[in-house]
């Protein structure tokens, strides 16, 4: 797929005209997201397509357009370690970016990418994985926007129509600090926290993870440069900010660190108050909900991690009326269940048949619980 | 209510079109216009996962936008066809923006708009035969492959 957008891409563009690089090196966290944006911002016809490689030189915690950071970010805990929370104008969910990421950025004219959504992906996302495979990683896509490596996400991606621009961009995956991340991401409770860490470190891979080692940064950019012009089959050509481009950049840092802009008038600080639902996506398949069932003398708390439609791994806590052996042992049969009304019904009737299950729910409140957190994942 | 197909889109022909921004323009009885996307850009940003539209009340340039949606990690706005000011927004897009996919041109209007010179805007839209053929030109043009329906066509079909 990505040689026809190859061949796309080109039967638009000249073939000799140069795709702008812009190695920004290390930059501070609200520089490495306001550089995409001023230079969309700033694009004018003539303006070249520019692939801009940066790397941020702190932590932050980075909101999509879409994600109120005061439902997705845990920002008392930001405040008091002193991290930002920086919004974006692309889409996704809220990431930790820090030093051990690369970010690329792709800041084209739309004429010069593929029209459909999903395409510019399957574009941009090959730069990457002929990147990772020029290490020997053997990186994948998987639809419809990761880079996986047998099954671990290994690229955050995003993109948006800014300006007059189509931008992508993604980061290469140095190593992740997943205790961090589950540390500053809004949780329902410590359990919550535990799943998500751990589905983290299961369904997540970085080159640390892969090679057992870091690879030079600048082996990295070499590779990238050498496999995003052999795939874009234009030349790219070193350059720097122009000064108009400099500017907007100053612009845009002020404007996405106000408050105004990241929080959208809510308060920034707000009491995290314990909620009944939340779910989170850990990569393109894997999803860990959660919510509260039952009265509140008596609640009862289901987390299901979900992949590809079936139960991944479920948690029960609070008053079943089961034994805690049975409880973990229904948990267990659970396991790898499709994630269906008929097919949980007719399981979960005949378990309890066969064990003679006491429970507070009947068979059909169970599935009911849990097509509920199923639901919830759009 | 007529439409062509133009590379499996649907082309209405009683609309006014951008067909630049791929967005339409109904012209209500009480001088109001209704403003939505075209099939074409619902196909090319793929099932929409969250819309959001400027409050009413808010004055619009044409060009800027009037609503913002994001797809799968792409974010992109809604350009305003018009100039005026935005009376009504479509509320159950909040909750249902996979409206926007299934019924672009009915149930997936984004917002009302009490134009500032409907005329001198709507001179520069296209409609019936005109947006069909300014569609088949840019279709051509900008290889935009063939429109795709994530759960068919509730409009025309």
């Amino acid at each position: 797929m990505a040689e026809e957008q190859r061949a796309k891409v080109q039967s638009g563009e000249p073939k000799s005209r140069p795709i702008r690089l812009i190695d920004a090196g290390r930059v501070s966290a609200l520089r490495s997201q306001a550089i995409y944006h001023a230079l969309a911002y700033a694009k004018h016809p003539e303006t070249p397509d520019t692939i801009v490689l940066c790397e941020p030189t702190q932590p932050y915690v980075c909101t999509g357009f879409f994600q109120p950071p005061s439902k997705e970010v845990n920002l008392e805990r930001c405040a008091e370690l002193g991290i930002p929370v920086i919004r974006r104008e692309t889409g996704g969910g809220t990431v930790l970016i820090d030093e051990g990421q690369m970010f690329v950025q792709w800041i084209f004219h739309p004429a010069n990418l593929p029209a459909r959504t999903d395409e510019r992906f399957v574009l941009f996302c090959e730069s990457l994985i002929r990147t990772y495979r020029a290490f020997g990683i053997k990186a994948a896509f998987h639809a419809p926007n990761d880079v996986q490596v047998h099954g671990r996400k290994i690229v955050g991606t995003g993109a948006a129509a800014i300006g007059e621009a189509q931008v992508v961009t993604g980061n290469f995956i140095f190593e992740f600090d997943f205790e961090h991340m589950a540390d500053l991401l809004r949780v329902p409770d410590q359990r919550f926290r535990q799943l998500y860490l751990e589905g983290m470190k299961r369904y997540m891979s970085s080159f640390r993870e892969e090679l057992g080692h870091l690879p030079e940064r600048a082996e990295v950019k070499k590779r990238y440069v050498e496999q995003v012009a052999g795939l874009l089959g234009r030349p790219l050509q070193r350059a720097a900010f122009g000064e108009s481009e400099k500017q907007k950049i100053a612009e845009l840092e002020q404007r996405l660190a106000d408050p105004e802009w990241v929080f959208e008038g809510a308060p920034a600080r707000a009491a995290a108050k314990k909620s009944d639902e939340r779910i989170v996506k850990i990569q393109a398949d894997v999803f860990l909900a959660f919510s509260r069932f039952g009265p509140a003398s008596q609640p009862l708390y289901l987390y299901l991690q979900m992949k590809k439609g079936r139960i991944d791994r479920l948690q029960i806590e609070g008053e079943t009326c089961m034994t805690e052996t049975r409880c973990r042992a229904f948990e267990n049969f659970l396991r790898q269940v499709e994630l269906k009304e008929d097919v949980l019904h007719e399981l979960i009737s005949d378990y309890f048949a066969l064990h003679e299950v006491q429970s507070c729910m009947s068979p059909a409140q169970w599935v009911e619980a849990i097509m509920k957190l199923k639901k919830m994942k759009k | 209510m007529g439409y062509a197909k133009v590379n499996e889109c649907i082309i209405p022909t009683d609309l006014h079109i951008a067909v630049k921004d791929n967005t339409w323009v109904r012209v209500n009885e009480d001088g109001t216009v209704t403003v939505g996307m075209t099939d074409v850009a619902q196909s090319l940003a793929g099932p929409i996962l969250h819309a959001k539209s400027k409050s009413p009340g808010t004055a619009r340039k044409k060009g800027r936008p009037i609503a913002t949606v994001e797809s799968g990690k792409w974010v992109g706005p809604i350009k305003s066809p018009v100039s005026g000011e935005i009376i009504e927004v479509n509320e159950e897009l909040a909750a249902n923006p996979r409206l926007l996919n299934t019924s672009p041109y009915r149930k997936g209007w984004v917002v009302k708009m009490k134009p500032d010179n409907l005329d001198a805007d709507l001179a520069d839209l296209q409609i019936g035969d005109e947006a069909v053929e300014a569609y088949r030109k840019k279709i051509e043009e900008e290889n935009i492959p063939a429109c795709s329906h994530i759960e068919g066509t509730e409009d025309y079909e």
